[in-house]
């Protein structure tokens, strides 16, 4: 039982110590489970059609990967099973097994998450279920631009297969690569283009979900081209953010955007805080309905970037720090994009944005090409790899007035990072990024060349950070969820009200807790 | 020294082109500078931020929204534009690269009188790779192609010449000459604001294609235009031993 009363800190310590010895993690959650016997897994490679390649177990190196996370902070030791099922029917089948012999399962996408949400826990045995074989994409309506597809589609392939027929996706990340849509579903995943095509919840209207004992409900799925309907308790909802802890999504309908025919984008570099804001309003006010984006990045991760040499870099921090003088973590820099549906309107109105702004900005770059675009994107997502090669990257994802980025950064640099001890061996870097227009900071601290947790840091950290942010009324997760990484906190930012509900919900559709045991939920 | 950059406003280099009505689709196809041309300017550019140049000019053939592809020029370091306005499709389709040369041609020797004139090796719409060549016939000037490194030399350049089994140094003795740029002469340069905005200032002279007086007529004739065909669908093989079997037996790679 000790496992769970640990903070945050300590168990990020012992996830990235040496595997715990059996006895340790034979203490479990008050729901028992059983442990996994070879009758199980006879059973498993049953249903899977008796297919090596679906069923795979601990001794391969394919489950010692499933089993670590992105960051690296969660690594215990191999799950002791893996399964990668083919269908939606046999992930039925497999979970009424586990459901009936309280086995419990962590459903895994493309493991892009950032809390730990898709690994195996210290304390439990969990079963790895991969949903990258549910990858069809079944259907596009042309006219609607309604697409039906599988949970285990790569979000970058349903991006490319529906941009082809001219529609957007309306969602778009940094891992597009290897995330998956039921991943991102699950996590109710944002970036940057949340302002201009909502929430990706808005966006579904089917969803197909196999529950802990194996039923399989259907919104919409197959009828998949409702825009509208009010039939019932929109109970699909609460599958989307919850982490793979209510059901495991296998399906969804998703309403895409019209491509739009103009894409702009323009870095700019800003001196102060005071003007990146001013720069905000001015793109909402003269950008208006083409504003899609706007990303910031301030000077630690600019020159971070820079250093890494992978990229032709628009504007330089050394250079506008010889020729002008800057707020102290300036210069600050904006990725400014619009998506339009006419080039010579979008033009226009970057004219008039540009000639509006131009007092308040030292510098800045306009795309001149689709490449020139790309690559301002691709620097604004090389931020997080970049932090993640130099050492052990402490993440914090949070919402928090937009006035108050900067002020808050430097009450973190100031009374928490400042104080701890650091000779030149062993330094220590904080950047920042983060989706400015809604309010969301990447607040990332590095230390470079380490690649172990250190528990001054980590105490420096937490659990002051996430105080402060919600004595600033912000909050501690703003897109990438709980896991296991901030599942502790939830306390802090509920009232037992609503912890009870959510617990109600949980017992409602997992009974038996085997959906991602430690995760989401705290611990009673 | 006064430098002539010749820029070509193409389909972007992104985007999938498509055929639609026997020929290639431009209806709301996003357009840019020729990634070539863009490596001319700013050869140019640097060539004029060392002092070996005066003045860039910048010239480009096509319709009215190449002044957007010469205001990109003008950004990145040109002085002036040239803007010969004309409707026929540039990307071979009706204009083709001896007229584009003999409208260079008009330009260099009744209007401009540079003393290097610097191209993109081609346009990656036609991949001619043909008016740096032919105007430098119809000059009977020096020229090297697939310029990879440009250097000032006596009175000349020293040039190093991409080819299929390295690189090929040149000197040219005597201006004007022409020069075509290769990928890995220089990386361009981004526009910044500040230069946007002055380049609104700088003079773009417009000239009707019409009115030079030389024979635009397409000298080929393209007779189709089609997508290539899909590629086939791979196989599966079940094990390293049917891997090579079909290795030798069907795709013939092995012995």
């Amino acid at each position: 039982m000790a496992s769970i009363f640990f903070s945050s800190s300590r168990r990020k310590m012992l996830a990235c110590s040496r595997p715990l010895p059996f006895l340790f993690t034979r203490r479990r959650l008050h729901q028992p489970y059983n442990s996994l016997t070879e009758s199980d897994v006879q059973i498993f490679s049953e249903i899977l059609g008796h297919n090596p390649s679906l069923l795979l177990q601990a001794s391969d190196p394919i489950v010692h990967a499933a089993s670590t996370d992105w960051t690296g902070h969660y690594w215990q030791a191999p799950a002791r099973l893996l399964l990668r099922p083919q269908t939606t029917a046999q992930i039925s089948a497999l979970l009424a097994h586990c459901h009936q012999r309280r086995l419990p399962v962590v459903p895994q996408g493309g493991k892009t998450g950032l809390v730990g949400g898709s690994v195996p826990t210290v304390a439990h045995e969990e079963i790895i279920l991969q949903l990258q074989y549910l990858n069809q994409i079944t259907a596009l309506d042309p006219v609607l631009g309604i697409v039906t597809c599988q949970a285990g589609v790569v979000l970058e392939n349903l991006q490319d297969y529906c941009a082809n027929h001219s529609w957007l996706v309306p969602l778009d990340l940094g891992a597009k690569g290897t995330c998956q849509i039921g991943g991102n579903l699950a996590t109710n995943a944002e970036g940057p283009y949340f302002r201009k095509y909502g929430c990706l919840a808005g966006n579904v209207l089917g969803l197909e979900v196999v529950l802990a004992d194996g039923r399989i409900l259907d919104y919409n799925y197959r009828l998949s081209n409702n825009m509208k309907d009010n039939t019932g308790y929109k109970w699909h909802q609460l599958f989307l953010g919850s982490e793979g802890t209510l059901g495991i999504i296998t399906g969804v309908t998703l309403a895409c955007a019209p491509l739009p025919r103009s894409k702009q984008a323009a870095f700019v570099a800003c001196s102060s805080y005071d003007q990146v804001l001013l720069v905000l309003q001015k793109a909402k006010q003269y950008l208006g309905e083409i504003l899609a984006a706007m990303e910031f990045m301030d000077a630690a991760i600019w020159k971070l970037v820079e250093a890494s040499g992978r990229h032709q870099m628009p504007l330089s921090v050394e250079t506008i720090l010889s020729e002008s003088a800057v707020q102290e973590g300036g210069p600050f820099f904006l990725l400014i994009d619009t998506h339009g549906s006419n080039a010579n309107h979008d033009q226009e109105k970057w004219q008039t944005f540009l000639e509006a702004v131009q007092d308040d900005i030292l510098n800045g770059v306009l795309a001149q090409d689709i490449k020139q675009y790309q690559s301002f994107w691709q620097i604004r997502e090389s931020a997080n790899p970049t932090v993640a090669q130099l050492g052990y990257t402490y993440k914090y994802d949070v919402s928090l007035p937009i006035a108050q980025f900067q002020d808050w950064i430097q009450e973190m640099r100031l009374e928490r990072l400042g104080p701890l001890a650091r000779n030149e061996s062993s330094s220590l870097v904080n950047a920042n990024w983060g989706h400015i227009l809604d309010g969301n900071l990447h607040f990332n601290v590095t230390t470079i060349g380490k690649r172990e947790v250190q528990k001054d840091v980590l105490d420096a950290l937490e659990p002051y950070l996430f105080h402060s942010i919600l004595k600033r009324g912000g909050s501690i997760s703003a897109e990438h969820g709980l896991g296991q990484a901030k599942n502790h906190l939830l306390p802090s930012v509920h009232d037992e009200h609503t912890l009870d509900l959510m617990r109600s919900l949980k017992a409602l559709l997992d009974p038996r807790m085997i959906l991602n045991p430690g995760k989401f939920l705290p611990a009673k | 020294m006064k430098i002539l950059v010749g820029v070509k406003r193409v389909v972007d280099y992104a985007v999938k082109v498509r055929v639609a009505q026997g020929t290639v689709e431009l209806a709301n196809v996003k357009q840019s500078m020729n990634p070539f041309c863009e490596i001319a300017v700013e050869e140019a550019v640097r060539l004029k931020e060392s002092k070996i140049a005066k003045e860039v000019v910048a010239l480009s053939i096509g319709p009215k929204q190449c002044t957007e592809t010469l205001r990109t020029a003008l950004a990145m370091g040109c002085d002036r534009g040239i803007h010969i306005q004309t409707d026929l499709r540039t990307d071979y389709m009706e204009l083709q690269p001896l007229a584009i040369a003999k409208m260079f041609q008009q330009i260099i020797e009744q209007k401009e009188n540079p003393d290097l004139i610097l191209l993109g090796k081609q346009g990656i719409d036609s991949d001619c790779g043909q008016v740096g060549p032919m105007l430098a016939g119809l000059l009977q000037c020096p020229q090297v192609t697939f310029a990879a490194k440009v250097e000032s030399h006596d009175s000349g350049f020293l040039v190093e010449r991409e080819t299929d089994a390295g690189t090929e140094s040149i000197h040219i003795q005597t201006l004007p000459a022409v020069i075509t740029c290769d990928l890995r002469l220089n990386e361009p340069r981004y526009a910044t604001l500040p230069n946007i905005m002055k380049a609104k200032k700088k003079p773009v002279e417009t000239i009707l294609a019409e009115t030079m007086g030389i024979d635009l007529t397409p000298r080929n004739q393209v007779l189709q235009v089609i997508e290539p065909p899909p590629r086939k669908d791979g196989i599966k093989v079940a094990d390293v031993d049917a891997l090579i079997e079909k290795l030798k037996n069907e795709a013939k790679v092995l012995a």
